[in-house]
């Protein structure tokens, strides 16, 4: 399942995938598959994200 | 002339990646996380392992199984094995290539092609040399050629695979 709330996050701080992967210390891939829902990732780079874009984990990767 | 040409090459194809090794590889400082492989790509080279750990002993079985039920004896144990160890390589590094887990984050994929063209063009030339020495076939085997051809052409896959996997990278965007 996509994750468009990552998506819609990122891009209301205009960052790039590139520039999100390069502040949390992955690959751009790996931040294109998280948004498709391709790839689960793991509790710390959740957590990563979510201090990158300034979102809480239930704001992000919640499902409801 | 062969004999000068073979080494002369082998030593230009050793030295280059050797100094490809020390260079292309070197980390972005920009990047705190540069020159490593982030946790979806440790994931996507363990399952790489498999399917190259399935590759070899597929193609193990299958070599001994024609010798031993068809009688066709048509590689010797030593190429059985070398040839079974590069496909397997081939499948893993295939199979990482194509879930972008080929190159660590902040990586250059430069340094990663030109070492595959390298070792494609060391297969290639010295399988044909192998050709010209002991011909296709060999004391009732498969000559030594085809381990080299084995070689380049794991070699020229998981290049090509690179290379559609890059444009397709690129079309796509974001």
């Amino acid at each position: 399942m996509k994750n468009l709330r990552l998506k819609a996050a990122r891009a209301a701080r205009d960052l790039s995938q590139q520039v999100l992967a390069d502040m949390v210390g992955v690959s751009r891939q790996t931040i294109n598959a998280i948004e498709k829902g391709d790839y689960n990732p793991t509790i710390n780079l959740c957590i990563a994200i979510c201090r990158a874009l300034g979102k809480t984990l239930d704001e992000l990767f919640w499902k409801q | 002339m062969v004999d000068i040409i073979i080494p002369a090459v082998l030593l230009l194809l050793v030295g280059g990646f050797s100094a490809l090794l020390l260079t292309g590889s070197a980390p972005d400082e920009g990047k705190r996380s540069a020159g490593r492989y982030d946790e979806r790509q440790k994931l996507s080279q363990g399952r790489g392992y498999m399917w190259g750990f399935l590759t070899v002993g597929f193609f193990t079985f299958a070599v001994i199984a024609a010798g031993a039920i068809a009688g066709w004896e048509i590689l010797s144990a030593s190429e059985a094995l070398i040839i079974a160890f590069i496909l397997g390589t081939a499948v893993n590094a295939g199979y990482c290539v194509a879930h972008d887990a080929c190159i660590p984050v902040g990586g250059r994929g430069v340094t990663v092609i030109v070492c595959l063209c390298l070792y494609f063009l060391l297969g290639l030339i010295r399988g044909l040399d192998s050709l010209n020495e002991q011909g296709p076939v060999s004391g009732g085997v498969l000559g030594s050629c085809w381990v080299w051809f084995t070689v380049a052409f794991a070699c020229a896959s998981v290049l090509l695979t690179l290379l559609i996997r890059r444009l397709l990278d690129r079309r796509r965007g974001e």
